[in-house]
């Protein structure tokens, strides 16, 4: 049994005749017409199946570039940074004049500037004596228990260092009772410990804006701000900006 | 040619449609960005970077499902060629102002398939009508003419008795297709 015409125009248009197959059918197509229609219709409708097999291959190439590149267009990247740069400009600028502007209470600005004094047996003291157990509950935070002992132990040994009037004005600080602090750093001044002179009007400040009282602070303020070589120097400039 | 080449047209030309889409991936991974540079160079946008480079896809594995398929370079190299070529050819029509000298010839000689395919009207229209066919039709249909699968495969991935099933079942498909073509009045002799 010979071969459908439609398998033959298939092979023909599929290139799987050889080449005798080929030429004959060449031949054929040029003389019948009828054959000539039939494959004209047939090699339209495998162009048309191959167009469509394209655009599906296409629509799945699409997905795959959908899910698999990250296009990183310059100019959406450009706006998109300068959009960024724009929001955290704002942002800083925004802060800065929240910042500037604002007004701060004493209690504030203590809370923002306190740090408490370092004490040590081997702070500026020249007297090392047996404080050891002292300064550890300095250390440890333990500040009511240090004033309380720091008190006994300056009665029994007559011990007026300022290192720890100091810290026991600390201390005061800490637990809130900036008034007794005072008194313990006025007795340094008392004493004419000229060492601790910038260490006593950085605190005497901070425990007067404790007491709500800046007036008080701002004058030793301003005596630290203007003084280059004191302690607490830059300090007490941005804290006075901030009054 | 390279392994990973193989593996590639291998694949492409295997009946596996998920080692198709694997390789597929690969390819597009790879190739994309240096077409993609290439076409950002020349004035394209990224747009026309996927879409000219889906095309050079689509014209390799045209290539590849022929008989007398052969490659002469990598395919890296055949699909940035294809791709250069598509865009000039583009850009040509577009302005004008490409000349035919700019046209790379290296390692291709079949790159306005896509154009002749994809641009006809006539293809449209019967294409169209494929769509309108069932699904188990424009899957036979589609294996035999446009992936250039055996009858004797294309019944294994069917799941068809046998060859002889699968070539009556096309057959069928084809005859139903010039039906819905004549009755749309659509000429296709013209």
């Amino acid at each position: 049994m010979g071969k459908r015409i439609e398998d033959q125009i298939d092979e023909f248009i599929l290139d799987e005749m050889t080449t005798e197959e080929r030429t004959q059918f060449e031949n054929e197509l040029s003389q019948n017409d009828g054959l000539n229609e039939k494959y004209q219709i047939q090699k339209a409708l495998i162009n048309g199946i191959n167009y469509q097999g394209n655009k599906r291959l296409k629509r799945r190439l699409q997905k795959i570039h959908k899910d698999e590149i990250i296009e990183d267009s310059p100019n959406k990247s450009y706006w998109a940074l300068l959009g960024l740069m724009l929001i955290i400009a704002t942002v800083f600028i925004g802060d800065y004049l929240v910042k500037a502007n604002r007004t701060y209470t004493p209690e504030e600005l203590y809370m923002a500037h306190f740090e408490p004094y370092e004490y040590d047996i081997n702070s500026r003291s020249l007297n090392i004596s047996d404080k050891s157990a002292l300064v550890e509950l300095y250390k440890n935070k333990k500040y009511s228990l240090f004033v309380t002992e720091a008190g006994k132990f300056r009665l029994e040994t007559s011990n007026s260092e300022s290192d720890l009037l100091l810290a026991i004005g600390i201390a005061y600080l800490e637990i809130d009772l900036p008034e007794q602090a005072i008194v313990h750093f006025q007795k340094i001044t008392v004493n004419g410990d000229f060492n601790y002179k910038d260490e006593v009007a950085w605190y005497t400040s901070l425990a007067y804006l404790k007491l709500e009282k800046p007036d008080q602070a701002k004058p030793i303020l301003q005596g630290l701000a203007e003084d280059i070589d004191a302690d607490h120097h830059i300090e007490a400039k941005k804290l006075l900006k901030k009054m | 040619m390279n392994d990973m080449d193989e593996n590639i047209i291998k694949a492409l030309q295997s009946s596996d449609r998920k080692k198709h889409d694997r390789q597929l991936k690969k390819l597009y991974v790879t190739v994309y960005p240096n077409v993609r540079s290439f076409i950002l160079k020349n004035n394209g946008t990224i747009a026309d970077a996927a879409d000219i480079f889906q095309d050079s896809i689509i014209v390799f594995y045209n290539k590849v499902q022929k008989k007398d398929f052969v490659l002469t370079c990598t395919i890296q190299t055949y699909l940035v060629s294809v791709s250069r070529n598509l865009w000039f050819n583009r850009i040509r029509k577009l302005k004008k102002k490409a000349s035919l000298e700019s046209i790379d010839q290296e390692c291709n000689q079949d790159i306005l398939i896509v154009d002749q395919i994809m641009k006809d009207e006539r293809n449209e229209v019967i294409s169209s009508m494929v769509e309108q066919l069932g699904e188990k039709c424009q899957q036979v249909l589609e294996q035999y003419y446009y992936r250039r699968m055996r009858m004797k495969d294309i019944a294994t991935y069917m799941g068809l008795e046998n060859e002889q099933v699968a070539k009556n079942r096309k057959s069928r498909c084809l005859k139903k297709l010039r039906q819905l073509v004549n009755l749309s009045n659509f000429l296709i002799r013209n």
